[in-house]
């Protein structure tokens, strides 16, 4: 058996069902946009036992052999905590979503991903730094309150980006004159500076074992954010050089990770730099290919450890 | 220079200041991070600047800190505009969460990338890891409904001891069991500093609670906490594979 947790209309999430079912692998999918009703029992001592039900029907945990989970944004840190003991259905779907992940965090099924694994995500910077420890180039980063110390850093590399510290998604932004009379701003709160890197942004997706590259065409600072402005996004497979391909994988492993997405430039020297591993990828947006690979191989992963 | 992760609310916080004071003892609070002066560049440690208790000082003349607090919440943001004041909160933890994995100094708790300070585990985690290291746990049921009330059930009567566990030490117990498994879950656990709660009667102890904040109020834990936070440096690759794991 394999579960499914998170809104059914997030994509990967509907990729990896799809892909799960061509392959004729049992599942379950427990929606968090529908909200059915669901049920969880379990019981910790050295071992854990306990049901889960979504909407009438009941498995054993014991049975759930491989996990893959998309949850939705606002639960990621409070599911972490242990919910309040009010006596309500609202504390009920709170225990209820951080019950569920405390399991996923102790059972020895496969899980993509464990929330602890994607904690790194909460902080760039400090991924950054692990990821430089993984043996990858990484851009010089400055995080300051001071005005002086990111004009000097500005000075310094000639353009620089800024962008948020944490993992709240922001638009990678050019510094600019324009900025300057908001600068003082930035006393506020820590901000991120990265001396701008030139070149050809290419994502590589690590799932298992098995590694896909794709690179994007784009004149923004940010493609994600590309349209409507950019309209010129394009696209391709892209064959990831062996080395690298290792070093993807090894830096997945040292994260605790079983599946990434990997965000490079390729500066135009032809070095490589690392911005990012994305410890919950939105893959399908990067399937290249027409034929729903990284699905595919998604649902092989976890049906190689269903029960 | 020992410094304090902690809300200027904390009371306990304020205590150690003066108790440390000789150790010049400093409070690092949110408002500190809304104060011009951070500079933080990942690979020029030794040139970074901090801001503690509103003075601008250089990172490595920092000796030790002690983190006492699980993130910085919004609530506490009370001088930022209330649209802001999440994104603003979690600007502050990630940067933390960075600043304190670079430092060469003791940190204790280490943190981890789900808390400022040691392990953020649910009281099934608790259980569950004190039942790996050996220790007697009473089964913890959970059941919970996305439309229903809920439930935590636990047998838990009897007489409770408290141990504080600091890196090899152990205190409140002469109960040799009792210390020796104490210390396999901190160190299971990765947190330096850690107090568990046991039932105690016929048999050996029966595991109940653990808790990476216990509460500093007895000399001999402070003492060798001020100890643990004076002692020599690690190394930066080191710190940050706690981080990880």
């Amino acid at each position: 058996m394999i579960l499914l947790w998170g809104p059914a209309n997030d994509a990967p999430l509907n990729s990896v069902r799809a892909a799960l079912a061509r392959l004729g692998t049992p599942l379950m999918v427990l929606d968090q946009e529908k909200g059915l009703e669901a049920k969880i029992d379990l019981t910790v001592d050295s071992e854990l036992h306990g049901t889960l039900k979504v909407a009438g029907r009941e498995v054993a945990l014991a049975d759930i052999g491989a996990v893959y989970i998309r949850p939705q944004g606002t639960r990621r840190a409070a599911s972490m905590e242990v919910a309040g003991r009010e006596s309500s259905p609202g504390s009920g779907a709170l225990l209820f979503e951080s019950t569920l992940a405390c399991w996923t965090e102790l059972t020895p099924a496969l899980v993509v991903t464990r929330f602890s694994a994607m904690g790194s995500n909460g902080s760039k910077p400090l991924q950054s730094s692990l990821i430089r420890d993984s043996g990858f180039d990484v851009p010089e980063t400055l995080v300051t309150t001071d005005k002086a110390a990111a004009l000097a850093f500005w000075k310094r590399h000639g353009q620089v980006i800024y962008k948020s510290v944490s993992g709240v998604r922001s638009i990678v932004a050019r510094l600019s004159v324009d900025h300057l009379e908001r600068l003082d701003d930035i006393a506020n709160c820590p901000t991120q500076f990265q001396e701008y890197v030139d070149g050809t942004d290419v994502r590589v997706h690590v799932i298992g074992d098995e590694v896909f590259g794709c690179e994007i065409e784009s004149i923004s600072d940010d493609y994600r954010y590309a349209k409507p402005r950019d309209s010129s996004v394009r696209l391709r497979t892209y064959a990831v050089p062996s080395r690298l391909a290792g070093m993807c994988c090894a830096v997945t492993t040292s994260l605790d990770l079983l599946v990434a997405g990997i965000d490079f430039r390729r500066r135009r020297d032809g070095r490589w730099c690392c911005f990012e591993v994305n410890s919950s990828p939105a893959f399908t947006f990067f399937e290249t290919s027409g034929r729903q690979e990284m699905a595919d191989g998604l649902a092989r992963l976890l049906t190689a450890h269903r029960r | 220079m020992v410094v304090i992760v902690a809300s200027r609310f904390d009371e306990e916080a304020q205590a150690l200041l003066v108790r440390w004071a000789a150790d010049g003892a400093a409070l690092l609070t949110c408002e500190d991070l809304s104060t011009a002066g951070w500079v933080h560049q990942p690979n020029h440690l030794d040139s970074s600047m901090a801001v503690v208790s509103g003075k601008v000082i250089p990172t490595p003349e920092i000796a030790g800190v002690l983190v006492r607090r699980h993130w910085i919440s919004h609530e506490e943001l009370t001088y930022v505009a209330a649209a802001d004041r999440e994104y603003v909160a979690a600007e502050m933890n990630a940067f933390l969460l960075c600043w304190l994995a670079a430092l060469r100094c003791p940190v204790i708790n280490p943190s981890t990338t789900t808390c400022l300070s040691g392990p953020l585990w649910t009281e099934q985690q608790w259980v569950h890891a004190a039942a790996g290291v050996g220790m007697r746990v009473r089964s913890l049921q959970v059941r919970a409904s996305t439309r229903a009330p809920a439930g935590i059930w636990r047998d838990a009567t009897g007489a409770i001891e408290e141990v504080t566990v600091l890196d090899q030490n152990c205190f409140g117990t002469s109960h040799e069991l009792m210390f020796a498994q104490a210390k396999l879950l901190a160190a299971v656990s990765r947190a330096r500093l850690l107090s568990m709660r046991f039932i105690v009667g016929d048999g050996a102890p029966i595991f109940l609670s653990a808790n990476p904040f216990p509460r500093l109020t007895e000399d001999e834990v402070l003492d060798a906490l001020r100890g643990a936070l004076l002692r020599e440096r690690t190394t930066e690759v080191g710190r940050r594979a706690e981080r990880v794991l």
